[in-house]
């Protein structure tokens, strides 16, 4: 089963690129970055792409032999290059294992496995996702919620962030990545616009299970209130039911412009180390980034529950969820001017369609045309005839009878 | 306090006994100071969390929006059934 859906999946995301030389454009190598951003748990970095609008990137603990891991700007003109050259990024999907990804993924998301786990053994992967405003985000985001759910139960460490960028995405595409058709389905009811509602549903579903997350030491961490957290914190729980961490970080669109997106990250406890480095750091900042652009609502929790929790994945949630305040904040700003700009839409149909009834009540009454007489004929309907014309039409067939008879 | 020890067995064992304590201590420290991190880390993100739900546009807000979109949608509709009639006079 899991191989049919690798497979599936690997032909609808296109060519797969390795390390070692099959299509992928080897950008892998030894982390400084990750370690200068103070969480220092990845050292390989490298992203696969594929001309069908997918990136993916693989992550590694430990050196790895190909040079340093592209800095910031390094991964601006990498992507410039991807977009130059017809790619698009789409998503992004992280696992602690690669055994564990294999299981996962292949199951439960049915992105790129089996070539990754043969050419890179042992590699955490990524798949970045990153999708267009133009198509529905509220399925996408169900969908990711549903996997990052169905990922975290097994133990694996998950990661879904759906940021936003420009450029039309094939959403057959993300349906592959996220392996979201049931989700794709389900989100018919829902709502755009009103994705918090529309939400609602899932997140009381999962809300059950809700308890308050504590830090391995006890430490309690707020919880919010807002349907949307109350997903992040299901998601949590969720997680820390099959021993593990979860980190929360999302964005949720509520305007029609704007999108969001969720991630999530479990990390079993038997696991070691937390994806620390990804949310905290410059991903973060690009997701952030991503999301103002469109003036989205850019909203994120750290929800942290269970062993593998550590100082630094509190200070990468806190990283985390300073860059989504100020998304928040964005998104808030977006919406305030989303309403100011239709109240003055309003205004204007309404003077426009004043304007319009006056002109209309104003114009000359249309010309009646004078019916033209009707022309001459031998025989007029018998409905238009007068009861005396039908009594000598009647009069006379009865005559004409009689002498046809006769 | 103890005596001091007057035989070298003794001071032996008192020595050890010291690096132990002092061992000891040195992991209570590093545990405190792990405690110390944790503890300002919660804190500083639940801070960061607290104020969060307030950037977001609240549920007045959003509403109002679903209701202006409504009204403006029925009025294009109005404005383009006029445009037309108007458009069927000319």
């Amino acid at each position: 089963m899991a191989d049919r859906r690798v497979a599936r999946a690997v032909a609808g995301l296109g060519d797969v690129f390795t390390p070692s030389g099959l299509k992928i454009p080897t950008v892998c190598t030894p982390s400084t970055d990750f370690r200068a951003d103070g969480y220092g748990r990845l050292r390989g970095y490298v992203r696969l792409c594929n001309p069908g609008g997918a990136f993916i990137s693989v992550q590694k603990n430990g050196c790895t032999p190909d040079g340093p891991v592209p800095t910031s700007e390094e991964w601006a003109e990498i992507d410039r290059q991807r977009a130059a050259a017809g790619y698009e990024t789409i998503g992004c999907l992280v696992t602690k294992k690669s055994s564990n990804f294999i299981d996962v993924a292949a199951r439960q998301t049915a992105v790129v496995t089996a070539p990754l786990d043969r050419y890179l053994p042992g590699w955490q992967v990524a798949v970045d996702l990153i999708l267009s405003p133009m198509i529905p985000i509220l399925p996408l985001i169900l969908g990711a919620l549903n996997s990052a759910i169905d990922a975290a139960a097994a133990g694996a460490l998950y990661l879904i962030p759906v940021p936003v960028v420009g450029g039309v995405l094939q959403q057959t595409l993300v349906h592959e990545v996220l392996e979201g058709g049931r989700m794709l389905a389900k989100a018919g009811v829902a709502v755009p616009g009103l994705l918090g509602q529309a939400l609602a549903p899932v997140g009381l579903t999962i809300a059950k299970a809700t308890a308050t997350a504590k830090t391995t030491r006890g430490s309690v961490l707020r919880k919010i209130g807002a349907v949307s957290l109350e997903i992040a914190q299901g998601l949590a729980l969720t997680a820390s039911i099959a021993g593990g961490v979860i980190f929360v970080a999302g964005a949720i669109g509520v305007l029609p412009a704007s999108i969001g997106f969720a991630s999530a990250i479990n990390a079993p406890a038997s696991g070691g180390e937390f994806f620390t480095g990804v949310l905290g750091g410059e991903f973060a900042t690009s997701l952030e980034a991503a999301a103002s652009d469109f003036g989205a609502l850019s909203l994120a929790i750290g929800v942290l529950k269970d062993a593998a929790v550590t100082t630094s994945t509190i200070l990468a949630a806190k990283d985390a969820a300073d860059a989504a305040k100020r998304g928040a904040k964005l998104a808030r700003h977006a919406a305030e001017a989303q309403f100011r700009a239709l109240v003055a839409e309003q205004r204007a149909l309404d003077a426009e369609i004043a304007r319009l009834e006056r002109e209309i009540a104003a114009a000359p009454a249309p010309r009646t045309v004078a019916p033209m007489p009707a022309p001459a004929r031998a025989a007029a309907p018998v409905q238009s005839m007068s009861n005396g014309a039908r009594a000598l039409l009647a009069a006379g067939l009865a005559l004409a009878l009689a002498e046809v008879l006769e | 306090m103890s005596a001091p020890a007057t035989t070298p067995e003794a001071v032996t064992a008192d020595a050890e006994r010291l690096r132990a304590e002092t061992d000891a201590l040195a992991l209570d420290r590093a545990r405190l100071a792990d405690l110390e991190r944790e503890r300002d880390a919660v804190r500083s993100l639940n801070a960061t969390l607290s104020g969060l739900a307030a950037e977001l546009p609240s549920q007045a807000t959003l509403d109002q929006i679903a209701r202006q979109q409504a009204t403006v949608s029925a009025l294009r509709q109005k404005r383009d059934a006029l445009l037309a009639r108007k458009a069927g006079l000319q």
